[in-house]
């Protein structure tokens, strides 16, 4: 009896260990990379700017030097921001894989970031044309942007629904089809654009969070929080869809239901993402298998775990985008492209040796 | 405590799938479903068990079928289907640790519940494996595992398990070996509702066959009863020899020619 007792102990213990360690070491990477990130910068860099910032907080409630105005009013939101955008595209990327049960899903599969780019593009031709009062001007192309995303997200939907349940691989090819013809639409766009609009468009399309600021924060903050937490919360039910849509049924989840939410808390989710950031690929995509080879496919830790992981290579990603050319900055999207591109063959070199190995 | 079907009948665009099908499958009771491709096995289980083709004149337990909420047919049936394929390597236990996802047992019981349902399929030695690098027989086995942790070995409640073809990838070793467990299980008050195309183990473990020919029962009882040369021949269209197992006395099915 006291063998068996033992034994039991000594194999559950180290897999909730190892959870536990796993998700410890995701924050701390995430908490180092965003102390980094607010350190380090054109202007000036010191790795105790952080604390010196709540130090003039605590003291006086406001920033008394230049460089603290632009470490609290530029440095700051801008890392907040690309914590929250890295961690929304990757949680939306692990959840779309999963419910379409597909390792290449990702929020640029489904069209949702062709449709947000098409109304940005939009209104970044048509801007001078368009009479908007002054005080929207600024968000002009967000909103653009999350209209552009809603639209798609109900089309691609529509055109997936048979009898009330969603199709996955009508939603599939849907969103190829959506990209197509979001690309054809960008491409003519950009064929009448004045030289100013398609430098403003290029930059658009590959992503950028220089112009993150407290209100960005303020009205993106909620609905991407409570997006990811919704999403979460729907962990146990997307590893069931993984069993095939019939099993998960047998197991008691209400398949339509679930796919519904999961579509629309992603179209919200995606839709403002970009609509602050322009398009961010390949975190999506790449975040969720990095995890699932290193710390397992379930997603009751993979969601978490992915939030955290693609946070914090975001930040990384920006620090990198605005430091290595100073004063001027890369696009983010090609750097996360550049950084993510080589790791991600190297994963898929290692995993084809496990897989000979295995067999 | 029973599934009790009346008069099912199942129509998918003006072809009919099943006709008239009346039974009463009860817990503690195994019964095996045979017929040719194509004859509506998989149809009766998905009527049967309240899946995508629910239907209302099936009952379980004395209620309609379709009054009963999702995760309350889950505590009562679980359902293995053919399909065992997963895109993304969940390891063994985390698979079968599926089939409990719902029920409200603490990390460490579902942990226990996993490995008594691994062990009683013979995968216990599998439990850190990759799922994507098993078998097609391993992973039927772990499937099994998952549907066994579903409905709960601790309950006495009747319970049914709905297997379409759980033993198609498996040795010979193995096939014995489940319905043997498969068979155990009446003791704890769940019914086994088991499709299996060879006939020979459906006679020797199970309780009924059920012979369905072109979505009509053609004949449900006990082995012998079923089993003889003409139903055979109406149900397969073949011509057969009837012998008698030595122990069990059971029917054994060989081609009368090759």
């Amino acid at each position: 009896m006291n063998t068996r007792v033992l034994r039991l102990t000594t194999t559950r213990l180290p897999v909730i260990d190892r959870r536990v360690v796993q998700t410890s070491m995701l924050s701390l990477v995430l908490l180092v990379a965003a102390w980094c990130s607010i350190s380090i910068g054109a202007a000036k860099s010191d790795l105790l700017f952080p604390i010196k910032l709540i130090g003039e907080w605590i003291a006086s409630g406001q920033n008394q030097s230049s460089i603290m105005m632009i470490v609290s009013e530029i440095r700051l939101p801008r890392v907040i921001l690309a914590i929250l955008i890295g961690a929304a595209l990757a949680v939306s990327g692990a959840s779309l894989q999963g419910v379409c049960r597909n390792p290449l899903a990702d929020p640029g599969l489904l069209g949702i970031s062709s449709g947000a780019a098409v109304g940005a593009v939009t209104v970044i031709i048509f801007a001078n044309s368009l009479s908007v009062p002054q005080f929207i001007q600024p968000y002009l192309i967000p909103i653009a942007a999350f209209v552009g995303a809603a639209i798609t997200t109900f089309t691609i939907y529509r055109l997936a629904q048979v009898n009330g349940t969603v199709q996955i691989a009508t939603l599939l090819l849907a969103g190829v089809a959506i990209n197509a013809m979001g690309g054809a639409i960008i491409g003519a766009f950009s064929y009448v654009a004045d030289d100013q609009s398609l430098r403003l468009m290029t930059f658009w399309m590959m992503g950028s969070l220089a112009s993150a600021n407290w209100f960005m924060v303020a009205i993106s903050a909620p609905v991407l929080i409570l997006g990811m937490y919704f999403i979460h919360k729907k962990r146990t039910e997307i590893n069931l869809l993984l069993l095939g849509e019939a099993n998960a049924r047998y197991v008691g989840v209400d398949v339509d239901r679930v796919k519904h939410h999961l579509l629309w808390l992603n179209a919200i989710v995606v839709g403002v993402a970009v609509a602050c950031s322009g398009i961010i690929g390949f975190i999506g995509l790449v975040v969720p298998h990095i995890l699932r080879v290193s710390t397992g496919a379930d997603y009751r830790y993979l969601i978490l775990n992915s939030g955290l992981l693609g946070g914090g290579l975001l930040v990384l990603a920006d620090l990198l985008s605005r430091t290595l050319i100073t004063p001027a900055e890369l696009p983010i999207g090609v750097v996360t492209a550049i950084l993510g591109a080589p790791f991600f063959i190297l994963l898929l070199l290692q995993q084809k040796r496990k897989l000979v190995l295995a067999l | 405590m029973s599934i009790l079907v009346k008069n099912l009948s199942m129509k998918v665009s003006n072809k009919k799938l099943l006709s008239n099908i009346s039974l009463e499958f009860r817990a503690g009771e195994m019964i095996a479903v045979v017929g040719e491709n194509g004859a509506g096995k998989t149809t009766l289980i998905n009527c049967l068990t309240g899946g995508s083709f629910s239907q209302k004149c099936v009952s379980i337990n004395g209620l309609p079928v379709e009054s009963y909420s999702l995760s309350e047919l889950a505590s009562m049936r679980a359902v293995l289907t053919q399909s065992n394929d997963l895109t993304f390597p969940f390891t063994v236990t985390e698979v079968v640790r599926l089939g409990l996802s719902l029920s409200c047992l603490s990390q460490s019981q579902q942990l226990l519940a996993v490995q008594r349902c691994l062990r009683k399929v013979d995968t216990l030695h599998l439990k850190n494996r990759d799922y994507t690098t098993l078998s097609g027989g391993e992973k039927q086995r772990v499937q099994l595992a998952r549907v066994l942790a579903q409905i709960s070995l601790d309950s006495e409640l009747p319970r049914y398990l709905f297997l379409d073809e759980p033993t198609s990838a498996l040795d010979m070793k193995h096939q014995f070996e489940t319905l043997k467990m498969l068979r155990s299980l009446r003791q704890l008050n769940i019914g086994v509702f088991i499709i299996l195309h060879d006939i020979n183990l459906a006679a020797m473990y199970c309780d009924k066959i059920l012979l369905l020919q072109q979505g009509q029962l053609l004949k449900m009882g006990a082995p012998t009863e079923v089993l003889n040369h003409d139903t055979i021949k109406q149900g397969f269209g073949v011509d057969v020899h009837i012998l008698n197992h030595p122990t069990s006395h059971s029917p054994i099915i060989i081609n009368q020619s090759i």
